[in-house]
């Protein structure tokens, strides 16, 4: 899942370092709605502004574990 | 009377109500003043700047930018000037006047009401007009400014927007919000939205052509609120607004009639002509030896937007005769890309063009063409482009490899074969 991610979000942030652990500083309020709209579109799930946090942005990693929590949720 | 005038006026009335917010300070009118005038006395006795001459400002998004602007006026330095996308690539400087100034805040002032104890919440940047304008009509009327860093933190947003309470009256808010930023909001932000249903007095858009579903969406979600359509640009000031939570069906296009200081005409060839004092006093042209000379706007201004009035005098907009691409209000002059991608190595010719974005309205695409051998990586060049433009808005997100980009007769790129 997150080589899935990194690509969809390589293809879309060409700017942003996706390996960075300060994900979240280095985006904008357009980078945050491109996640939260390609993350949704691509995985089905529902995705609002309240999960878009410094914490469950700061990383791969940590959106990987957004995809994942709200996976879960949707069972 | 001066525009600072007004506002002098209102600390007298006002003294101990909240004028500024920003990053969790607070001022009251009276604070503000006096930080205004230590500011000013600064700005005389040390940095010479004098009456009537002109002085370009560097923006930031905070209340020391706000205490610089309200000290240049009370100076009386000519310090309203704002950069606008220049057709060639190059910003161009905008100087605005003092009559210009309290006619714009007027025309907000009359056809949406801004009043004292209004608090107004700017979350766009204030460089830029729609939000700059803003402080016109919060700071003649006593109303509040609250500063946001953007929209990445919507937490920021719905806490800006909550009411609050002094001199023991609930204030309600209001806000300038791009279409995208409105898009935005309706997607992710919904059932947050509408739990402000009784707190936002009104929305005013502007900046970029706003779906007719959204405006209705927002309509369904904010039934109390007051929602406006506006027509306004750094050179023409601010010129129509409709209202359209007042009318049955919400007309396509449509930006109102024209307000109190405007004048709107349609042009041979349909574009818009605007005059009146909310005109921009001209441009300003800077010599070799750093001084700026005014070239002056003339009684109507011509918009390269196209347009027609209806038997009641409304405005309707109908495309845009320049090439600029429109990113959520934000216009970018394709040529300013294309001048920085052609110092890439291995770029041999480059063309950059719209492409629609589901919030955004538009974004920035480059067709390239490459030298033999060299093949396209993307993330070198948005970051070559970003170190050029220094704006990330500005940095195309889709590129795509051509044999050849399609001319002309005369030889020019034919931009508009790639836009249908």
């Amino acid at each position: 899942m997150k080589e899935k991610i990194r690509i969809l979000l390589e293809d879309q942030l060409p700017l942003v370092d996706l390996d960075s652990e300060t994900l979240y500083q280095e985006l904008d309020s357009l980078g945050v709605t491109t996640i939260l709209m390609t993350l949704s579109d691509e995985f089905g799930i529902l995705l609002d502004s309240r999960d878009a946090t410094p914490k469950n942005l700061r990383s791969l990693d940590s959106l990987v574990a957004l995809v994942e929590r709200k996976l879960a949720e949707k069972q | 009377m001066r525009w600072i005038d007004y506002v002098a006026k209102v600390v007298e009335r006002y003294p101990d109500d909240p004028a500024v917010i920003c990053h969790g300070e607070q001022l009251t009118y009276a604070h503000l003043w006096e930080a205004v005038g230590k500011e000013s006395l600064r700005l005389r006795d040390i940095e010479h700047i004098q009456e009537g001459q002109c002085y370009v400002q560097t923006c930031t998004q905070d209340i020391a930018y706000v205490v610089r602007f309200l000290a240049l006026h009370l100076i009386g330095a000519r310090c309203d000037i704002l950069y606008t996308t220049g057709s060639t690539g190059k910003p161009k400087a905008v100087l605005l006047s003092d009559e210009g100034m309290i006619a714009n805040g007027e025309n907000l002032i009359n056809a949406m009401g801004f009043h004292h104890g209004l608090t107004f919440v700017i979350c766009g940047p204030l460089d830029h007009f729609g939000p700059w304008s803003k402080m016109l009509p919060v700071f003649m009327t006593g109303g509040t400014l609250h500063i946001l860093d953007g929209l990445k933190d919507m937490d920021a947003l719905f806490d800006a927007l909550r009411p609050s309470t002094f001199a023991n009256v609930e204030a309600k808010s209001a806000t300038f919000l791009v279409p995208s930023a409105i898009r935005m909001l309706l997607q992710f932000s919904r059932e947050r939205l509408a739990k402000l249903v009784d707190c936002i007095e009104f929305i005013e858009t502007g900046a970029a052509p706003m779906a007719t579903s959204d405006m209705q969406q927002l309509r369904e979600v904010l039934p109390n609120t007051r929602l406006y359509n506006t027509y306004a640009s750094t050179e023409t000031g601010i010129v129509c607004t409709y209202p359209y939570h007042l009318t049955q069906s919400i007309l396509q296009g449509c930006v109102g009639p024209a307000m109190k200081h405007s004048e709107v005409s349609i042009g041979p060839d349909g574009e818009i002509c605007v005059s009146g004092p909310i005109l921009m006093a001209g441009y300003l042209n800077e010599d070799a030896d750093g001084h700026f000379q005014l070239e002056p706007v003339g009684k109507s201004f011509q918009t390269s937007d196209l347009g027609y009035l209806d038997e009641e005098g409304r405005l309707f907009l109908t495309g845009r005769s320049s090439e600029f691409i429109n990113i959520g209000g934000l216009k970018l002059s394709p040529v300013e890309v294309e001048d920085a991608a052609m110092g890439f190595t291995g770029i041999l010719d480059c063309l950059c063009i719209p492409v629609s974005h589901p919030v955004m309205g538009q974004v920035p695409k480059l067709l390239i063409v490459l030298q033999e051998g060299v093949t396209l990586n993307k993330k070198e060049i948005a970051r070559y482009l970003i170190e050029k433009l220094t704006e990330t808005w500005k940095v195309p997100i889709n590129y795509e490899v051509v044999e050849e980009i399609r001319k002309m007769p005369n030889g020019k790129k034919n931009r508009k074969s790639y836009i249908m």
